[in-house]
């Protein structure tokens, strides 16, 4: 296990080698002598090969190592261990050495009959006597398995094995007088054994939880056996009474009997034996190729001894799970798999000659390491549960980072508590662990050593008796430390860890004596008070006197905050040591009753504050803050005054002094006066002003609260978002809480000179309006008081006296609304005319390609007059080449598309980690006209949306002479967060003049456009911030996919689908992937905000606008990606209506290609040749292709059916077989790449629809014909499609096959 | 060992791992770049090879196939001929493989050996077999070692080494049988399976008619593989046999649109005078004893023929193809069914054509028994458990090598030889070489070429001489001068045939008992060649210096009602 850990990490981590409970190997004492022995504090553990393996607490260098070689002749190998494990082994190698100290002549130092009321000294104590860990984590897991390797003469009440770490096994005993037993007959066990001391009562209660249920072995007789296979007519009954006979009488079993007779295959046998067992079985024939290279792998999950004896075959093992080779299904065996390994085991019953074979193959006889066991520290923290393997190696990299102990690091990020660690390394060393709670320290033994060596050694002697000393250390691997220590003291060395943080503060605090000053005499007495009363530990106390020492804090807030102590408790420890009476002086709920409107009795919640405000007032709020008390009210003619410390003298005398009163002091809780100081002084919290006020609930508040915290906003918000307040209501508490004066947009008239004072740019993005002026002062409105650097810079650009007062946001809407509104809209319709010009579709053609435009026609008539066979065989040459190419393009693109997946990879674990407060602002822009009939729909669909309301912003973009549907949005009456925006009436009347209406409203860091009939995905907003998040910073767009959820209404709704299936699903991935400029999709685009409004966003007099903004991206740099998320629209069902669209779209692609190339030169330069092509391709082809097919097909009709001889001579043989590939191949590759385009979503019963796709395109050429005359006449005019056509006949069953084929 | 079991030996814990068919498209191999760094040696390895050969079997012993010669022949036409025009290509054969003649042509011409271009493509296209073979057995999890033993016991098989150096169209087949197969292997895993078994089988269209069994082969396994796999696998079923399925059906299509347009028959192929059937029968005319007169209308016959030849071509294939369908059964894997299907499609269609009668009884008809051998070890070899695995690698290569013999033994036959006897005659009894030389039409097409080409050239340079393409295409590829030919593969040909007079100055006619039978001249005027005609004046007569017998007629300037008219002539034929 650990194994791979440190292949994870590739860093060396601490092991140590443990001794206890084994004999030592005689052949390696021999070969090294005492004396050695002791010179070097080494001890001989065994041989492996020629290789003496030594252990010792010190570490060696190799110059010793070398002298050892050269004086035994052996190469030698070093291992750390325990300073005890290292006496107590070499006691056992020369025996004469052994010392045998007496317990009990000092175990009385401990025994305090006032202590023993409490059962956790005691133990730590007797762990002390003993020298043994202990333990009190009672969420320990049991390993019932173990026991199988415990001998059987011990008694299994007293004994239970808790678990098995790097061979070995660690006991539980409840009883010290077992030590002894266990030690007699232990010895020469396979394994090593650490007995952990722990209560009777977490003994009986805990661990012995797992035993069995149901018998432990569980198998099938012979008879049975042979009557299954005389079911199978593998064996005549005959045959099988006769082996049965014999064995009753032989005793050679039947197996046997079959198996030596070839009557029946060992393989039939078991197989039989496991289907009777119903459990699997792996038969010798159906052993895997790679079975002997799992074995190898497996060698070291399960010692071999245990391999060996219990005949448990590890096969193969993987994420946790062991497979295991077994002859019987031995429970027994089953759970010491499980516990020796840490797997999950799964069972396959195998033949035991089998077993037994690859045993011998696998596993030597003898395994020294087994019973020396390497404990590595972090396997032992991660198998008892304490760390993850992920939190240890995020500790050990930090740790590296900054050059702590990763131990150290993995408790200051709150994975392991500091007690945990202190019983992990008791268990790790052997070494008894103590929490120094109530120990008496003996100060004239630590007077004897000197501080400097204490410190150096980092020990702390606690007790001795005659021979040996009893040290406190925090490092269990600080051997050279005790080593250099026994050689001061002169005394065998008892090592005792503690938390490194109480070790520091006793060497600190008891090594040197002088500095406890008698200032602190009355603490130590309230302290001393407080241990006394079992309040706090002294382990608290060194705390909280190094904290006070530290950050000079009071002594309750330390004490409070360095203990578990209850507050209430501590206050009224504080009132009764210093004699002082206690009060609460917390809110006190009272329960109204009345009755409402219509007659019903209701009950209202209020709370009283029992602090008197007039006498609170006698000290500011920062005095209060300073001197931690709070005047609560008069009484007589003395003031009561509230202290949650220690109120000294000096302190009490300052107090009458500053407020000019006697005062009664009282004591009360810490956060009580807190609170009490903050409700009565400060600023109260705006929740405890709405619920003094009745105006929420105490559950809305916390509601609220919780909500606030998940999303990352404020409390004013949630409680808006949550509709537990209206947003006037609201505002008009929070200019109460705030000072300042609430703006009522509706009483006052607001001046247009006044609010343009400022900047219309900053007022939106600030919050800030000036409402009102005179010569002195300007009335700045804000919506949010906390905004102080922009109220700060409001002030100097003012150069004013301003006073501040409070708006709504949606009344600062409104006005920034009624004073704006003209410079939005010309903002909206020219903003990208005036910075860019040339990028803008206002005028299609400019001067120049007019001139070119003339040129060319002046050019044809010139060709047409002079030659005009070959004017036109080179029209024609120059259109079958571009059409070639553009095929091929498209074929190569959506060729590639097909073997891959193009998009940013999103997976549902990386949505399922998203948290809410993380989430940007989102919005979404809603443009619909007309549309009221499906309005409801959409909202529908974005309310179900997987995002925090709180971090959408969806503005629905409504015409402001479309009265029906600004109507049905009002019916509607959304929630919050679903905005209405109205855009005045205006020309030119189109979507993309509305989105950038709406751009300006736009809260959101990312935007998205959806139109009135979508259906998004549920999680694609989540999906895109990812992908954002994924993606390069040139990424301005993500396109989400679309696709329609009416397919199956009619073939034009079916072709439309696997044309948009083509096109989404593996064009725009395929141009993705190309780098190519992307012509977006007109929804589910999300944009970052800041790219969109830096290109000048929207083209206004662009009817595919959205083609335009994806060229417009990728011509500034940015690029755009897809994202496997799709949204489904209504497809056209009708021809008429698709007719319109799509003239319009392809219109629009003209117009784009137009804009685009009024300077190709430099479109060349600015997106290079490579991806000029591909626009032209894609852009300039899809209409060029759709104007040109019916004059092709034309002429083809006419050259099967006339054969004219002009086609002929049009067509010379280079021209004619490049139109014969065109016609036949790209036709084909048209078709195809449809049916491409069906298959890759899934919708196979579109196929054949993609296979009548050419009439589809005749559709198209009909369209982009009228697109073409439209351009010509109207290029500006937006017509429009009518949606909601499929709603009304079919919505529920189309959806609910949407929902199927998104579960598939 | 069943599904289940195998499924169930190394339980969740390897599930996604191993056990399905999946993860051969794990392989790097198998999933690797079409031109990857094995493939490119592989190809460079067996193209060598193949050139080498071709070069020996041309140039120094003249072996090889006359049909080879015809569409090169073809080819040229398109590029070479009086009235250079695509449809010169011809409407009989598919097409594809003299299209694919067409870059090198110029380039052959040049040098002077434009025959030897079909065996450039063919040694191309022999070792993409391989790279595919390569593969496709990457995918069956055969290791890199096995993979080469086994291409190379493949690619020195004598009939495929014969075939991939002779410039025959049978390379060109098997690489998009081979690239189907692929195809068919990842379905439905992978998007582009459908695309690449589509496209593929569109190709081999337009190299064999034999395709057509595959395509439904290929339909047959697509419904095997989706039969009732989830809730609406009849939809499912119906996208991807549309999907696989358009690609063919376009290109069938688009070949009787051509055949329309261009020859007035949708079914010119099937019905041309050159068609295959107009052939005469070749099992009736075989004789009582022949073999496949005895399969004529005998199914059982049939299938006997056809496992005894591809036994006599690969042992391996039979044995194999029996063990892998064994190992289908047990292991129910419908990928290796479908596989299985298209192979077995393809053998059932030779086996029908052997039933009725319609197919030579030669050895090459047969020549995919040996790479459908190792496509079927594949099959078993997928699902074999490893303790057998070198046994088996032992007894295939064991099988492949047996094949080599029986093989040639059986290639010396005379009845099922074909134009491969020479190289067995060689190898096994050179001293029956000559005798068999003077009857390999190749031999002679090679012999008499350059002599009559000679003559034709010298004529050609006084007037047109008509030359009949069918049986007179080696003529044409060796003038030095082909536009002053007009051949029946120029549009108004057949025109010009019906009346003669003014349009051509010359007749090259061949003698209808030494290979003329299928000639449109001798069809049109049967008695010109012996009797001449009285418009008609013999000018050359090749006599003894050729092996086939040749004379050219000067066609007088007279008028066309003394002609014979044409539908009579045909009607006598």
């Amino acid at each position: 296990m650990f194994n791979k850990l440190n292949k994870k990490l590739s860093i060396d981590l601490p092991s140590i080698v443990r001794l206890i409970s084994v004999d030592p190997v005689r052949n390696a004492v021999d070969i090294f002598p005492e004396k050695l022995s002791i010179k070097y504090s080494l001890v001989p553990l065994y041989l492996e090969e020629k290789t003496l393996i030594l252990a010792g607490p010190l570490t060696i260098d190799s110059n010793d190592m070398e002298k050892i070689r050269i004086l035994i002749n052996h190469p030698v190998r070093f291992f750390l261990c325990p300073l005890n494990d290292f006496v107590d082994f070499r006691n056992r190698c020369y025996p004469h050495q052994e010392m045998k100290p007496d317990a009990d002549t000092f175990s009385k130092l401990f025994f305090d009959e006032n202590r023993s009321e409490n059962m956790q000294p005691q133990i730590e104590i007797l762990s002390l006597i003993h020298n043994i860990p202990h333990l009190h984590n009672k969420c320990m897991f049991s390993a019932s398995g173990l026991d199988l390797l415990l001998p059987q003469s011990l008694n299994r009440e007293h004994f239970v094995p808790m678990c098995w770490i790097d061979g070995m096994m660690y006991c539980l005993i409840d009883d010290p007088s077992n030590i002894r037993i266990f030690q007699e007959k232990s010895r020469g066990l396979d394994f090593q054994c650490q007995l952990v001391l722990t209560s009777h009562e977490v003994l009986s209660s805990v661990y012995r939880r797992s035993s069995l249920i149901g018998p432990a072995i569980i198998n099938c007789s012979n008879s049975v056996i042979i009557d299954s296979l005389i079911q199978k007519k593998l064996l005549t009954r005959e045959q099988g009474q006769y082996a049965l006979e014999t064995e009753r009488q032989t005793g050679v079993s039947c197996r046997e009997l079959f198996i030596e007779n070839r009557i029946i295959k060992p393989d039939i046998w078991l197989k039989t034996r496991a289907d009777l067992l119903k459990c699997e079985a792996l038969l010798s024939e159906e052993i895997p190729p790679d079975f002997l290279r799992n074995l190898q792998r497996c060698k070291d999950i399960i010692p071999a001894w245990i391999v060996r004896k219990f005949q448990i075959l590890p096969i193969f093992e993987n994420a946790g799970t062991l497979i295991i080779g077994i002859n019987e299904i031995n429970f027994n065996y089953i759970n010491l798999a499980a516990a020796v390994s840490h797997c999950q085991i799964e069972l396959r019953l195998m033949d035991s000659e089998i077993i037994l074979k690859w045993i011998d193959k696998i596993y030597p006889t003898r395994f020294y390491r087994d019973l020396f066991p390497v404990i590595h520290l972090e396997s032992l923290i991660t198998e008892l549960g304490y760390l993850t393997l992920d939190q240890i190696q995020k500790s050990i990299r930090v740790g590296i980072q900054q050059h702590k102990s990763w131990l150290k690091i993995a408790t200051e990020k709150g994975y392991i508590r500091n007690s945990e660690l202190l019983e992990v390394l008791s268990l790790f060393s052997g070494y008894p662990f103590y929490s120094m709670d109530h120990f008496p320290i003996d100060e004239s033994l630590i007077a004897q050593y000197s501080w400097e060596d204490l410190n150096r050694n980092k020990v702390f002697p606690l007790f001795r008796d005659e021979i040996r000393i009893w040290t406190a250390i925090s490092d269990p691997l600080n051997l050279d430390g005790l080593s250099n220590f026994q050689k001061i003291s002169q005394r065998q060395i008892v090592p005792i860890i503690v938390q490194k943080s109480i070790f520091t503060q006793i060497l600190h605090i008891y090594s040197k004596p002088e500095n406890r000053s008698g200032a602190e005499e009355l603490e130590n007495q309230f302290i001393e008070h407080l241990i006394n009363k079992r309040l706090i530990t002294r382990q608290n106390a060194i705390t909280v006197i190094g904290a006070r020492k530290k950050s000079f804090i009071p002594l309750a807030e330390a004490i409070e905050l360095n203990s578990s102590i209850n507050p209430e408790e501590l206050a009224k420890s504080i009132a009764g040591f210093y004699q002082y009476p206690y009060e609460d002086i917390s809110l006190r709920k009272e329960t109204q009753f009345g009755i409402d409107a219509i007659g019903n009795p209701i009950e209202r919640e209020l709370f009283s504050d029992p602090i008197d405000g007039s006498a609170a007032c006698l000290l500011s709020y920062e005095d209060a803050q300073q001197m931690r008390a709070l005047p609560i009210r008069f009484q007589n003619d003395k003031t009561v005054v509230a202290f949650s410390d220690i109120p000294d003298p000096g302190k009490i005398d300052y107090i009458e002094q500053f407020i000019d009163k006697p005062i009664i002091p009282i004591i009360t809780v810490r956060k009580m006066l807190e609170d009490g100081i903050q409700r009565q002084l400060g600023k109260p919290p705006l929740g405890s002003i709405l619920l003094l006020a009745g105006m929420i609930t105490r559950s809305q508040l916390n509601d609220a609260l919780d909500y606030a915290q998940k999303n990352g906003i404020r409390i004013g918000k949630a409680l808006i978002y949550k509709q537990f307040i209206q947003e006037d209501v609201l505002f008009q508490f929070l200019a109460k809480q705030s000072g300042l004066s609430y703006f009522d947009l509706e009483k006052t008239d607001i001046e247009k000179n006044v609010v343009q004072m400022l900047d219309a740019k900053f007022e939106r993005v600030n919050g800030l309006l000036p409402v009102s002026a005179d010569q002195q002062k300007i009335i700045l409105a804000t919506v949010d008081p906390l905004n102080y650097g922009a109220i700060e810079e409001a002030k100097s650009r003012l150069k004013r006296n301003v006073r501040l007062v409070l708006i709504s946001e949606s009344k600062f809407e409104e006005a920034l609304e009624s004073v704006y509104q003209q410079d939005y809209i010309d903002e909206s319709i020219s903003s990208l005319l005036e910075r860019a010009p040339g990028d803008s579709a206002f005028h299609i053609l400019d001067k120049q390609q007019q001139i070119f435009l003339l040129f060319c026609i002046l050019l044809s008539i010139f060709g047409i007059f002079v030659n005009a066979r070959f004017y036109f065989v080179l029209l024609n040459a120059v259109i079958t080449i571009f059409y070639l190419l553009f095929s091929l393009y498209k074929f190569e693109i959506i060729f590639k598309a097909v073997s891959s997946n193009l998009e940013i990879p999103v997976t549902d674990q990386e949505i399922i980690e998203l948290t809410d407060a993380e989430l940007p602002i989102f919005s979404i822009l809603i443009p619909v006209f007309h549309e009221s009939e499906v309005l409801s729909g959409v909202l529908n669909s974005l309310m179900k949306i997987d995002y925090p309301p709180a971090r959408l912003d969806i503005l629905v973009l409504l015409e402001a002479d479309d009265f029906e549907t600004i109507a049905e949005f009002d019916r509607i009456n959304p929630p919050r967060f679903i905005h209405k925006i109205i855009v005045p009436a205006s020309e030119p009347r189109t979507k993309p003049k509305a989105c950038n209406y709406g751009l300006i409203h736009a809260k959101g860091e990312y935007i998205v456009i959806y139109d009135a009939e979508d259906v998004p995905d549920r999680d694609q907003l989540k999906r895109v911030v990812i992908a954002f998040s994924k993606a390069p910073e040139n990424v301005a767009c993500i396109q989400a996919k679309l696709n329609f959820y009416n397919r199956r209404q009619n073939l034009l709704t079916r072709w439309f689908t696997v044309e948009y299936s083509m096109w989404f699903d593996l064009l725009l991935p395929g141009l993705d992937a190309e780098h190519a400029p992307i012509p977006l999709g007109g929804t589910s685009n999300h944009f970052r905000k800041s790219s969109l409004l830096e290109v000048g966003a929207w083209d206004p007099h662009n009817v595919t606008e959205d083609a335009d903004l994806g060229i417009r991206l990728f011509k500034r740099g940015y690029r755009t990606r897809i994202v496997d998320s799709t949204t489904y629209e209504e497809a056209n069902s009708k021809s008429e209506n698709w007719l319109r669209q799509r003239s319009r779209w392809l219109k629009g692609y003209m117009v784009t290609w137009i804009v685009h190339m009024r300077h190709p030169i430099r479109l060349i330069q600015e997106i290079g040749i490579k991806n000029f092509m591909s626009f032209q391709f894609i852009v300039g082809g899809t209409f060029f292709s759709a104007l040109l097919n019916p004059i092709y097909w034309t002429f083809t009709i006419l050259w099967l059916v006339l054969q004219p001889s002009f086609i002929q001579k049009l067509f010379p043989p280079f021209v004619f077989y490049m139109g014969v590939i065109c016609l036949y191949v790209a036709t084909f590759v048209f078709t195809y790449v449809n049916v491409a385009g069906a298959m890759r979503r899934g919708y196979y019963d579109m196929v054949w629809a993609a296979i009548l796709s050419p009439i589809y395109w005749a559709m198209s050429s009909i369209a982009s014909w009228k697109g073409f005359i439209q351009l010509i006449f109207k290029p500006h005019f937006w017509e429009k499609t009518h949606h909601g056509l499929y709603q009304n006949n079919h919505g529920e069953n189309e959806l609910k096959d949407r929902n199927q084929d998104e579960s598939k | 060992m069943s599904q289940n079991r195998f499924q169930s030996y190394y339980s969740s814990a390897v599930k996604q791992r191993d056990s399905s068919f999946a993860s051969g498209l794990t392989n790097s191999m198998a999933d690797g770049q079409f031109f990857n760094h094995e493939g490119f040696w592989i190809f460079a390895f067996s193209f060598l090879l193949n050139i080498m050969m071709a070069y020996v079997l041309y140039f120094h012993f003249q072996i090889g196939n006359s049909d080879a010669l015809s569409r090169t022949a073809n080819a040229f036409y398109v590029l070479f001929s009086r009235e250079p025009h695509l449809a010169a290509v011809g409407f009989v054969w598919p097409p594809l493989p003299s299209f694919l003649q067409l870059p090198l042509l110029p380039l052959t011409k040049y040098f002077g050996f434009v025959n030897f271009t079909g065996n450039i493509v063919s040694s191309i296209f022999g070792a993409l077999c391989l790279v595919l073979m390569n593969r496709l057995l990457a995918k069956f999890h055969f290791s890199s070692w096995i993979r080469w033993i086994l291409i190379g016991l493949l690619q020195f098989h004598p009939d495929t080494f014969y075939l991939f150096s002779s410039g025959m169209a049978e390379p060109i087949f098997l690489f998009f049988v081979i690239a189907t197969f692929l195809g068919m292997i990842e379905m439905p895993l992978t998007m582009r399976s459908w695309v690449i078994a589509g496209l593929s089988l569109t190709g081999a269209f337009f190299v064999r008619y034999e395709s057509l069994a595959m395509m439904a082969g290929v339909g047959f396994a697509v419904i095997v593989l989706l039969f009732n796999n989830e809730p609406d696998w009849i939809k499912k079923t119906e996208g991807w046999l549309f999907a696989v399925l358009l690609p063919p059906a376009y290109g069938i299509g688009l070949w009787l649109f051509f055949n329309w347009t261009l020859m007035g028959d949708p079914l010119f192929f099937l019905r041309s005078v050159y068609s295959l059937s107009n052939a005469p029968d070749i099992a009736k005319i075989a004789g009582l004893t022949h073999p496949l007169y005895l399969a004529y209308g005998n199914i059982i016959e049939a299938i006997r023929i056809g496992i005894i030849r591809s036994f006599q071509q690969n042992p391996a294939y039979p044995v194999m193809g029996l063990l892998a369908f064994f190992t289908i059964v047990r292991s129910k894997k419908r990928n290796n069914f479908s596989v299985f299907i298209v192979m077995i499609s393809i053998t059932a269609f030779t086996i029908l054509q052997v039933y009725l009668g319609s197919l030579a009884n030669w050895m090459r008809y047969w020549f995919y028994a040996a790479p459908f051998g190792l496509v079927m070890a594949g099959i078993v070899h997928q699902n074999l458990r490893s303790k057998w695995r070198i046994p088996f690698y032992l007894f295939l290569i064991f099988l492949f090598m047996s094949g080599t013999p029986i093989s040639l033994m059986t290639m010396r036959n005379e009845k099922f030889g074909g134009d491969e006897q020479r190289i067995s005659a060689m190898l096994l009894s050179p001293e029956k070489e000559n005798a068999i030389k003077e009857k390999d039409g190749f031999w002679v097409y090679l012999h008499d070429a350059p002599i009559v080409a000679e003559v034709v050239d010298q004529y050609a340079a006084n007037g047109l001489v008509m030359v009949d393409s069918s049986s007179s295409f080696s003529v044409i590829t060796s003038v030095k001068n082909p536009k002053g030919l007009f051949i029946s593969n120029d549009t108004d040909y057949f025109k010009a045939l019906a009346n003669p007079i003014g349009v051509v100055a010359y007749m090259l006619v061949l003698d209808p008992d030494t290979g003329g039978v299928i000639n449109t001249i001798n069809i049109t005027y049967p008695t010109l060649f012996e009797n001449g005609a009285p418009w008609a004046t013999l000018v050359w007569d090749s006599g003894e210096s050729t092996m086939n017998h040749w004379r050219i007629y000067r066609i007088h300037p007279v008028e066309s009602s003394h002609l014979s008219t044409p539908g009579s002539s045909s009607s006598d034929f």
